[in-house]
């Protein structure tokens, strides 16, 4: 599941000092203090405390940063439209076949404070989860008060994302032995639009047999998942979140000015 | 009461006719194999059993009570049904989860439900992968641990759809052993199945369809003298004679393949 969706654990594992709950709502706690923090400098400060808190939390990173790296074109994307976009202080001009392009200095500046907010959020929330197995996602989710139906989803989705994917590979290594590779860019077009439709209508198949087993089993729209509650370790948890925010908003800004 | 299942005059159609004019009965303690062609309707009646499908006209009855939409929970607790592709059939993030489901969906305690899942995946052979993912288990294993997670439930009738198809001979005497286990206990089974080992050595009665109809149904001794069962689980004496005949022919490695091969 790593590997296609979350950094989430598997199999069923020794639970850990704080409660998923705790840990979830803290990782989107600790996302929403990044996202009102404004200086770049004290975003990229919140990122290395992440990383060393993480790391001090026996973090699996290399899950966790190759899971965030997949989303380097979305952060590229701002980092690099903002510049183009945004202000009106001019720093220098990128001639294209269309008319120069001005770079604004407000824009290079957003730019970077986004890109950096987008980078430590990611890493703050995978890196939670990578503490958690989907059980626990899913009691913890259960714990907040999430609808049975959206939980009922999500697992099966979490669950089955993964075949679909396989079994996309499979199709695109048959495609593979049988020369797809040098078919003319028309019949490779055409074959992977063909791969797509096979994939949609073997997971629609697929979804109702399962939901037809889920039924055979008394599914009725709820996941029978125990909420795992909260802990007393959780205070430590909140206090750690209160020294975060402390950083965020009085410590690194400080030091960034001194 | 005789039977587990009694089914009258059942007919369904999905384009067009599926299953027509089937009736049959699996008594109590009785294991019957059904036999037919893919295609031949054996899934459809497994689902029209357990009321996944809802029949055209007919009844159908599990232990003395009828398959209506009001009554489907009850009769799903009587009865487990086992998907031919285990893929299809496991869902929840580990083993143990899995084979909890349906039990907690009961709304058995904690311990209760505790008690099954070690019950279900012992008989199984298969409790030391309680705690692995469900996408981490061979073939074999995801097929005994989508029969766990039925026998949890503890079913008095099992449907069990092809329940070899893709395993190995060990996968094979572990499934067999396992259904052995229950039948001691009273089950009754019905299962479809292509082989002609199993219609000799492991049914105590056949029936065969065709095209969605009853063409056998009867003991499984006296099945494989009737032409028509034949047809349907494989006349291995033909096909032996037809590559024996093919094998005879002497090589044409020059002649490569194309639109000149005979048949």
């Amino acid at each position: 599941m790593a590997r296609f969706l979350l950094p989430l654990r598997e199999g069923r594992t020794e639970p850990g000092p704080f409660s998923p709950a705790a840990l979830f709502v803290s990782a989107v706690v600790a996302a929403v203090v990044v996202n009102l923090v404004t200086e770049p400098m004290v975003v990229l400060s919140l990122f290395f405390l992440v990383l060393i808190g993480g790391t001090v939390a026996r973090t699996r990173w290399r899950a966790v940063l190759g899971l965030a790296a997949r989303f380097e074109f979305v952060v590229l994307f701002w980092v690099l439209l903002e510049p183009i976009t945004y202000g009106q202080t001019v720093v220098g001009v990128i001639q294209t076949p269309w008319g120069p392009l001005p770079v604004y200095r407000e824009g290079i500046r957003m730019g970077i404070l986004l890109g950096l907010r987008m980078v430590t959020i990611l890493t703050t929330v995978l890196a939670a989860l990578s503490h958690m197995t989907l059980s626990d996602l899913i009691g913890a989710l259960q714990t907040i008060r999430l609808p049975g139906i959206i939980l009922g989803s999500l697992v099966i989705m979490m669950r089955y994302l993964p075949v679909f994917m396989e079994e996309r590979r499979r199709m695109e290594d048959a495609l593979a032995l049988r020369g797809l590779q040098t078919g003319s860019r028309r019949e490779r077009l055409r074959a992977l639009g063909s791969m797509v439709g096979t994939t949609i209508d073997r997971a629609f198949t697929r979804s109702e047999a399962v939901y037809d087993a889920m039924k055979l089993r008394g599914f009725s729209g709820c996941v029978p998942v125990t909420a795992a509650g909260l802990r007393r370790t959780d205070v430590l948890l909140l206090m750690l979140l209160g020294l975060f925010a402390l950083a965020a908003f009085y410590v690194f800004p400080a030091v960034v000015v001194l | 009461m005789t039977c587990a299942i009694d089914i009258i005059d059942l007919n369904f159609r999905y384009d067009s006719f599926a299953l027509r004019d089937i009736t049959t009965q699996l008594h109590i303690g009785e294991q019957k194999a059904v036999v037919g062609l893919n295609g031949s309707g054996k899934t459809t009646l497994f689902k029209l059993i357990v009321g996944l499908l809802r029949p055209l006209s007919g009844e159908v009855y599990v232990l003395d009570r009828r398959v209506t939409p009001e009554d489907l929970w009850e009769i799903r607790q009587q009865v487990g049904f086992l998907f031919q592709n285990p893929e299809d059939q496991l869902f929840a993030p580990t083993v143990w989860e899995d084979v909890a489901f349906g039990p907690q969906n009961m709304g058995l305690s904690n311990e209760e439900v505790e008690d099954r899942v070690v019950e279900a995946l012992s008989t199984v052979d298969l409790l030391d992968l309680a705690d692995r993912p469900v996408n981490q288990l061979s073939h074999g294993q995801a097929k005994r641990v989508a029969l766990a997670g039925v026998i949890a439930m503890r079913p008095k009738v099992l449907l069990l759809d092809e329940p070899f198809a893709g395993l190995d001979f060990p996968m094979v005497e572990a499934v067999v052993d396992t259904i052995e286990r229950l039948r001691r206990r009273g089950v009754s089974v019905l299962y479809t199945t292509h082989s002609r080992f199993f219609l000799e050595n492991w049914a105590d009665s056949v029936l065969v369809l065709e095209s969605g109809r009853v063409v056998y149904d009867g003991p499984a001794d006296e099945a494989l003298r009737e032409p028509r069962v034949l047809g349907q689980v494989g006349d291995w004496g033909r096909l032996r004679e037809s590559i024996h005949r093919s094998r005879t022919v002497p090589l044409d490695i020059d002649a490569g393949l194309g639109a000149d091969m005979e048949p």
